[in-house]
């Protein structure tokens, strides 16, 4: 009796799994996985989008933190998931790095994916212990002096973080040691605690610190100067000419996803970022509000991709 | 519980018995050593994710050869129970039951027969006991997680 | 300090901010009793709603929770054997022996007050030496960590009540478990047979099986009814005089230790409880009588645990560093709810920072007069016959374990170590240490492998710097006192058997 009713159950559960259709959808919860630990940038982007796209779609969007290889492991877990809807990633701009670093990647960075939108973009500023040198270029020149004495510290290794110091390396000719730290709040502390002499991370790790004087902030890794932060010189306009770093966060999907759902969701991407109160808190977190098409978000993924492998082929950065 | 009653010292034991705590430790350092054996080692200031690894095997595999002499010196009786071998069935199914059911037919269904399965394994169990029983811990379930916590699972299946 | 703490006093006892203390520290409690629905579950969950709440509340509601679940873990290690965090895996080795011999209540009612002891001057060191401690946590960098943590490793040695040798080798198994996953320093992935171990082994799993599944195996098939010997008179809950006294030492001890440790990001909770368990087993006269309910081996790591649940707002509050994932959670809200955290905050918040640190001294008062009479009906949870409440535990487990990561390999793998704990118990191996070196092990790795970057491969460094030099320097003397001690143990031990022609065990 008992037997055939344990039998018995899956094949009901089978017969009542019902069709997916755009017009019903979402009929259930929907899980956001985002690739990093939870508190960071990425986690707090997530649930700022979450909580407007939960009123708006009528259905929970459920913020779940797989981190792991730089959010390789998301992305990992997100290409192989049934592309239903219900599964979506915060992508950040690690996804065209790892792309980069990576001699073989479990899923393929742009055919194996959806893309919805982007959300924002921000740099990297590069920060050192207030008082430690006077200007970016004082700090270069003191790297070129004495080659492997100067520490950066990093949030792990194949991080945009990451990346961006090696590229330092590569275009100014100075040798740093890079130390890789559990995010980029970890290495804050070390730079606190003159762990390490130099910490290239976001402006919301950073900014706090230099409101408090405990850091002072040499430069910025994008093309032009941050709107934020006007009296921080660009690295391009100092040390590095044509130096652009910028980083972003997205939506994306599994590959194959019904084109009405991703609609659905994009639109919901984007009411959720037009929403002001949404807007300023991106804003507050650093980054320019940066709503786009998915042809638009795939496109630069795409160009993305092929500038960071410039980059680690020239800077002959070992591939994982 | 724990009575001595039932339990009697294994008196006599041989020598492989002895042994056998320390030789699985080593088994296992053996197995850590052979899958991380291509990771790459690296150097001192610059490890790779092969270093720590082998550094455990290796201490482990002391531990063992060092369990091994202390256990075959050991010439006290050691107090050993018989095994539960109905309860250790009985358990696993339930757990296996749950793992099985959890994500095709949802939450209700797999507390239901979980709960079902484990209770087999104390023969006080009739059958009518058993479903009333399922049923009134599958509902207490339900309130729980479901009602009251509000976790993030699926009642029923898809 | 004192105006600024009635200050965040008055801020708390406002009706509305208090009713969120209220339901943060009853939340936490009760999703701390389920094992695997911790507190970062709970925080996650409830991160939309502090939306709506002003900073102040939101951040009362969060730490509420953390503080609370940090006892209701106490709980069901104390009548079940599952432990779902580190530190109640310690509880668990005295409470649950107790709890076994009719005296559950006792031991609740001994663990409520103890936790209120260690958080309450977990407060006051918040209070008095919140920056001096922050300062001082900031010279913690990789070689001290590093060392701190192998300090906890030998101090590993010292939580079993059986062999050492033993014991250690089960803390190295628990740091080989704990490197299966993406390696933090490169990336790369190590003993990962199946996808879903990318994330590594989760400590839920662990714990519940080693504990858990382990010991409903052994008891599955015992039918007697439990033997109503549940005492709830006052006589038996409540300590008496002389108890309550020889527990004032352990107590202090512990929250003292539980202080310092909560402070470092990083180490936390964990560490600390069992550090004050294994330093009161080493300070007693009576070190046999551990592992079978003694009292000062429960009242210490509880009120060490508590203390540091306090103590690990202060690299969060005062440097805007979070220590641990809980605390991310925490600045997250704030900064949700824009408020960027960081050294300033005490400057330019002072409302909500000294509420914050109030909001703890009530809090704490609040879970105590909660708790007391709760203690009752916990313990009639027990007066159900085991062969009626155990299939409910084994479901508390699965869901448990299924709902922190919605993996089904992790049930699978609680599992598996549920019949490695039933296995180990049978041939004397016991599963504390194991939890112990899968917590500390990839702390310990990522630190050394930090610490050999940092000073190019030179040892030196670890007896260079003040710091690290004091903490191998204990390590040391743990080590050679522990040895010393086996030593004369093992020449009684053959004395003896010359006198009787008896045997002796190693």
């Amino acid at each position: 009796m008992l037997k055939k009713l344990m039998l018995a159950l899956p094949v009901v559960a089978m017969m009542s799994g019902a069709a997916i259709a755009a017009d019903d959808y979402p009929d259930r919860s929907i899980r956001f996985i985002i690739g990093f630990g939870a508190g960071g940038n990425a986690d707090t982007v997530a649930r700022l989008l979450a909580e407007p796209m939960t009123k708006d779609l009528g259905q929970p969007v459920v913020v779940e933190s797989k981190p792991g290889a730089g959010g390789n492991v998301a992305s990992d877990f997100v290409s192989k998931s049934d592309p239903d809807g219900y599964t979506m990633q915060l992508m950040v701009g690690g996804h065209a790095v790892s792309a980069a670093m990576y001699n073989s990647q479990p899923f393929d960075p742009l055919a194996d994916f959806t893309f919805i939108s982007t959300i924002g973009q921000f740099p990297f500023f590069v920060a050192t212990q207030a008082g430690a040198y006077e200007n970016i270029e004082d700090l270069i020149a003191k790297a070129k002096a004495a080659p492997g004495t100067i520490k950066i510290g990093h949030s792990g290794v194949g991080s945009t973080q990451n990346l961006t110091g090696e590229l330092m390396d590569l275009e100014t000719g100075a040798d740093f040691i890079h130390v890789p730290y559990k995010g980029g709040a970890a290495a804050a502390t070390a730079l606190l605690g003159g762990e390490v002499d130099v910490v290239i991370d976001t402006g919301t790790i950073m900014t706090p610190q230099q409101e408090a004087g405990k850091f002072d902030i040499l430069a910025v890794s994008s093309k032009d100067r941050w709107p934020d932060k006007p009296d921080v010189p660009t690295l391009a306009e100092t040390v590095a000419p044509g130096f652009d770093v910028v980083s972003w966060t997205g939506v994306g999907m599994p590959a194959g996803v019904d084109p009405a759902i991703a609609d659905k969701v994009r639109a919901s991407v984007h009411a959720a970022i037009a929403d002001p109160e949404v807007s300023a808190r991106i804003e507050k977190l650093g980054a320019k509000p940066s709503p786009s098409s998915g042809e638009d978000m795939r496109a630069m993924v795409e160009s993305q991709i092929a500038v960071w492998k410039k980059v680690v082929d020239s800077a002959g950065i070992q591939k994982r | 519980m724990e009575t001595l009653e039932g339990e009697k010292p294994e008196t006599g034991r041989k020598t492989w018995r002895q042994a056998i705590s320390g030789a699985v430790l080593i088994a296992f350092s053996v197995a850590i050593l052979v899958t991380s054996w291509n990771y790459s080692t690296g150097s001192l200031q610059q490890m790779g994710p092969g270093y720590m690894p082998h550094v455990i095997a290796y201490a482990l595999i002391l531990m063992g050869l060092g369990i091994i002499v202390a256990d075959l010196r050991d010439t006290s009786p050691h107090y050993a129970e018989p095994m539960h071998w109905r309860a250790l069935i009985f358990v696993s199914a339930a757990v296996l039951v749950f793992v099985a059911l959890i994500e095709p037919a949802g939450l209700v269904p797999a507390m239901f027969c979980a709960v079902a399965a484990s209770k087999l394994a104390n023969k006080r169990s009739s059958l009518l006991s058993i479903v009333i029983y399922s049923a009134a811990v599958t509902l207490a379930g339900y309130l729980l997680f479901i009602v009251a916590l509000g976790l993030p699972l699926t009642v029923f299946g898809r | 300090m004192i105006d600024q703490f009635l200050l965040g006093l008055s801020v708390v006892l406002q009706p509305e901010v208090l009713m969120y203390a209220f339901f943060g520290v009853f939340l936490g409690q009760v999703i701390g009793v389920l094992p695997g629905v911790g507190a970062i579950t709970a925080i996650s969950l409830l991160l939309p709603v502090t939306f709506y709440l002003d900073p102040t509340s939101s951040v009362i509601l969060l730490a509420g929770i953390y503080y609370g679940s940090q006892y209701g873990g106490a709980i069901a290690s104390i009548l079940l054997n599952l432990p779902g965090t580190p530190s109640s895996v310690v509880t668990c080795l005295e409470g649950y022996p107790l709890a076994r011999s009719g005296r559950a209540g006792f031991a609740l009612l001994i663990t409520a007050l103890s936790s209120f002891v260690g958080s309450m001057i977990g407060v006051v060191v918040v209070v008095l030496a919140a920056i001096p401690m922050a300062a001082f946590a900031l010279k913690f960098g990789a070689p001290e960590y590093t060392m701190l943590v192998a300090l906890g490793l030998v101090a590993a040695s010292l939580i079993s009540s059986g062999s050492q040798l033993r014991a250690f080798s089960m803390a190295l198994v628990g740091i080989a478990l704990g490197m299966v996953g993406s390696d933090a320093s490169t990336g790369q992935y190590r003993f990962v047979a199946t996808d879903a171990l990318a994330d590594g082994i989760s400590l839920v799993s662990l714990a519940m099986g080693l504990f858990g599944l382990s010991e409903i195996i052994r008891n599955a098939a015992n039918s007697e009814a439990r033997k109503s010997k549940i005492q709830l008179s006052f006589k038996d809950i409540f300590p008496s005089k002389a108890e309550l006294r020889s527990l004032v030492a352990p107590v202090g001890r512990g929250a003292t230790i539980g202080s310092f440790f909560g402070a470092l990001p990083g180490t936390g909770a964990a560490i600390a409880s069992f550090m004050s368990y294994a330093f009161e087993r080493r300070v007693s006269r009576t070190p046999e009588k551990f592992g079978k309910g003694h009292l000062p081996g429960l009242c210490a790591p509880e009120a060490s645990n508590n203390a540091a649940a306090q103590t690990s707002f202060i690299p969060t509050l005062t440097l805007g560093v979070p220590g641990d994932a809980v605390m991310a959670l925490i600045i997250g809200a704030l900064i949700l709810n824009g408020i960027i955290p960081g050294p300033r905050l005490i400057v330019d918040e002072p409302e909500l920072f000294w509420g914050v640190i109030a909001s703890f001294f009530v809090g704490n008062i609040i879970l105590l007069i909660i708790n007391i009479p709760l203690i009752g009906i916990w313990v009639r949870l027990l007066s159900i016959p085991y062969y009626r409440l155990y299939p409910a535990i084994v479901l508390l487990i699965c869901v448990g374990v299924y709902s922190h990561r919605s993996s089904v390999t992790d049930v699978v793998l609680t599992l598996v170590f549920g019949l490695i704990g039933y296995i180990m118990k049978r041939y004397r191996f016991e599963p504390a240490p194991v939890l112990l070196g899968f917590v500390l092990g990839p702390m310990l790795e990522e630190n050394f492998r930090r610490t050999m970057l940092l000073y190019g491969g030179d040892f030196s460094v670890f007896v260079s710097r003040p710091i690290s030099a004091v903490l191998v320097g204990c390590g040391a003397l743990l080590l050679g006192f522990t040895l010393l001690s086996a030593f004369i143990s093992h020449r009684r031990a053959l004395k003896a058997k010359h006198q009787q022609g008896g045997s002796y065990s190693v």
